[in-house]
């Protein structure tokens, strides 16, 4: 994507790094989202005999409790990373303009 | 329609200043609104308990002011600024966002009846809970800021200027896919607002439809998304109170502690116990119980064509996860193609406001959801407890009103004389309405949730309208027939559009089809085989073209319909017990591998598109300085000026 410029160079290769961190985290936070979504209820019919809480079977409380708590959490760690720390970092804030 | 054709395209950015007070002021309002209602619900139940306040006046009471008050926030929201009537100004706060969201995603089908299917399938249920709330993490991670970035006005807007080389014809496809999408899903949120109207207001059925939609246009017609969006805020606050009192009301009085999401585990357990008091055979925390059924065919084909074929199970299957996991996998990529909920991401300020407000968005889905469980949970236990054992003789009174709309059922299959819970048939649907009866809560939470309904059905019916009428008046007529419409003429056609979309849409909702409520289902594996992976290769994959994107919609639309005409009709034909549910797990393997085939085998999208994609990525600075819709394809060499001088 290099450019003849060289103003525009510099630009598109800090744009190629911003863009790998901000690849490199989404894909952790993707990983973990699917983790959370689909390892645990293949075996919650196992884990459904362990009891928590006020009474939960685990494998249900999974399901409708602590992954859609995490989903939650995910999006909030994305955007505050983003909007706080890696887009500043590249310069990428709206004083700038 | 006098003086529409002063309309204005108008957008100018809010100063950080102006944007903070323009919040506290919001804040402020809806504030008091929250307040307020709480307040009336108390005043209104302290009537009905000391004052004897008449029942009917009560639901007429609710119903009507809510919606005066839709109306009253639609008419001041009246606009005739294009970005306004579009976009909402895209100024809306992301907490605020959030909210609308809320309201425009919980529809019908979330707030009557999600907890109703949880209560009768129990863990298998569960894929809905994580599904309806998953999606939202593809949606911050991979679209809602490169939507925001983008900041047109449609989603075949997108389609549309990142895959140009084929002309028109990749914005057509992406606009009637919305329409399609949109349109059967509008018609489900009809049904539900003609069975609470006739249910509380003792209207027909039919009359029920009709008044409900008058409060649908009520919100829509004059301001477009501006109007849309304050009322969904409000609405959102009515549809979370009258969700939550009820079943915090029930467990604080099964179980002396109103927390209910954290007290059902308690539930759970009594269920368990119960069940296997009573000899019950299949339970409710054990998974994947469900069998691959033709149930659902064989009433629609007894409606469509007056004959059903014979009943087909297909047991096979159960035990196995796989349903499981692929159910949940189409709805939570489904969720992110849905067109009206990206739409909402061109509201916001910037991209910024976009990664938050999608996590407010979640978070207020998440209260919902969170708690839906427990109402299953706890209606289960409070039936298992107190209905079955009973004389059939003397139930209940609910069981009586609620068995008079054919909703409940009693056999007594044995002729005991006494109810056992295999025979009492409820419709799921009932569950979230009769809740507060069947505790015995005072008539006030029924109106309540009543009004709730309505709320969470009339938010999303109007987020889809307005898809409807900007897919015509936009895509179709503006961009594609008319390119030369003044703005006042796209306003006048819009309007037009939104009253014939919300018509038609009576008019399919009046026979009641349960295939309907079918397409819905499907609409989030139509939309998974067809508008995710597009978008999403769109902005993670410069290579891929117009070819491959066509190639790709169209293949994954026709493996995903494919496999839903055969699974449904025979529920032998399955691939790992998969039914038609979760039909759009092939279709979306289809259109990714055609698309990356097709756009590997032809050419490179043009230079303009890869840099255009380059700016998407970039999370400051507007792509298009005057924001004048232009005819695509457009060069997208604007925003170098405003977002990258060095810091």
């Amino acid at each position: 994507m290099s450019e003849p410029r060289p103003d525009s160079t510099r630009r598109s290769e800090r744009l190629d790094a911003y863009w790998k961190e901000n690849q490199r985290l989404i894909y952790i936070l993707t990983a973990i989202w699917f983790i959370v979504s689909f390892a645990h209820p293949p075996i919650a019919k196992a884990l459904n005999n362990i009891t928590i809480l006020t009474g939960f079977p685990l494998g249900y409380w999974l399901s409708s409790q602590f992954s859609i708590t995490i989903f939650v959490i995910l999006i909030f760690v994305y955007a505050l990373r983003m909007n706080r720390v890696i887009d500043p970092k590249y310069g990428f804030t709206e004083d700038e303009e | 329609m006098a003086g529409v054709d002063e309309a204005a395209y108008t957008y100018q950015k809010l100063s950080k200043a102006e944007m903070r007070a323009f919040e506290k002021k919001l804040f402020k309002g809806y504030g008091l609104f929250t307040v307020g209602l709480i307040l009336f619900i108390f005043v209104v139940m302290f009537l009905e308990l000391n004052a004897g306040l008449p029942r009917g006046l009560i639901a007429i009471l609710f119903i009507l002011l809510s919606f005066a008050l839709y109306g009253v926030i639609g008419a001041l929201n009246f606009t005739r600024k294009f970005d306004e009537y579009y976009v909402a100004g895209r100024k809306v706060p992301a907490f605020f966002n959030g909210m609308a969201t809320g309201a425009d995603w919980m529809s019908g089908a979330s707030f009557i009846s999600m907890a109703g299917t949880i209560w009768l399938l129990g863990y298998d249920g569960l894929a809905y809970i994580m599904g309806w709330t998953g999606g939202y993490v593809l949606l911050a991670l991979f679209f809602a800021p490169y939507i925001r970035k983008f900041g047109q006005f449609t989603i075949p807007d997108f389609v549309s200027h990142r895959f140009p080389e084929r002309g028109g014809a990749s914005r057509l496809v992406a606009a009637i896919c919305g329409i399609v999408v949109s349109f059967t899903y509008v018609t489900a949120q009809v049904v539900g607002v003609g069975l609470i109207m006739s249910r509380f207001f003792g209207t027909s059925y039919e009359v029920g439809v009709f008044l409900g939609l008058a409060g649908v246009v009520l919100c829509s017609f004059l301001g477009g998304m501006k109007s849309i969006t304050w009322t969904q805020v409000a609405q959102y606050i009515i549809l979370i109170i009258a969700y939550l009192l009820p079943v915090s009301m029930l467990s604080a009085r099964l179980t002396g502690n109103p927390f209910s999401e954290l007290m059902y585990g308690d539930a759970l357990q009594n269920i368990t116990r119960l069940e296997a008091a009573q000899g019950l055979t299949t339970q409710y925390v054990e998974p994947f119980t469900t069998a691959l059924t033709n149930a659902s065919w064989r009433t629609s084909s007894q409606q469509l064509f007056g004959s059903a074929p014979d009943p087909i199970v297909n047991r096979d299957w159960i035990g196995t996860p796989w349903e499981y996991l692929a159910l949940t996998f189409c709805l939570m990529t489904g969720t992110v193609g849905l067109p009206h909920i990206l739409i909402r991401y061109y509201t916001v300020p910037d991209p910024k406001a976009a990664r938050m407000s999608v996590g407010w968005s979640l978070f207020f889905i998440y209260l919902l959801y969170f708690t839906a469980p427990a109402y299953a949970a706890f209606a289960r236990w409070e039936m298992l407890q107190n209905l079955v054992g009973q004389q059939i003789a003397t139930l209940p009174d609910w069981v009586n009103t609620w068995g008079q709309t054919g909703l409940v059922t009693i056999r007594d299959a044995n002729g005991d004389g006494i109810l056992q819970f295999p025979e009492l048939s409820i419709v799921p649907d009932l569950i979230v309405l009769s809740t507060p009866e069947i505790a015995g809560l005072p008539y006030t939470v029924s109106a309540l949730v009543a009004a709730g309904g309505l709320a969470a059905a009339l938010s999303t019916a109007d987020g889809l309208l307005m898809v409807i009428a900007t897919a015509v008046s936009h895509d179709i007529y503006a961009k594609l027939i008319n390119p030369e419409a003044s703005y006042g003429r796209r306003f006048l056609f819009s309007r037009i559009m939104i009253l014939v979309g919300a018509l038609l849409a009576a008019l399919a909702a009046l026979p009641r089809l349960a295939l309907i409520v079918q397409i819905v289902a499907w609409a989030f594996s139509l939309a998974a085989s067809t508008f995710f992976p597009v978008i999403l290769l769109g902005i993670f994959w410069k290579r891929a073209n117009a070819a491959g994107a066509i190639a790709g919609m169209s293949g994954g639309l026709i493996v995903c319909a494919l496999y839903i005409a055969l699974n449904y009709t025979n529920p032998f034909f399955t691939v790992l017990g998969l039914s038609h549910l979760s039909a759009g797990i092939f279709g979306m393997l289809v259109n990714f591998g055609l698309q990356i085939g097709v756009s590997l085998a032809t050419a490179p999208p043009p230079k303009e598109v890869q840099d255009m994609v380059d700016d998407l990525r970039r999370p400051v600075g507007e792509m298009y300085e005057d924001r004048e819709p232009a005819p695509a394809p457009v060069p997208a060499s604007a925003p170098g000026a405003t977002s990258t001088s060095q810091a």
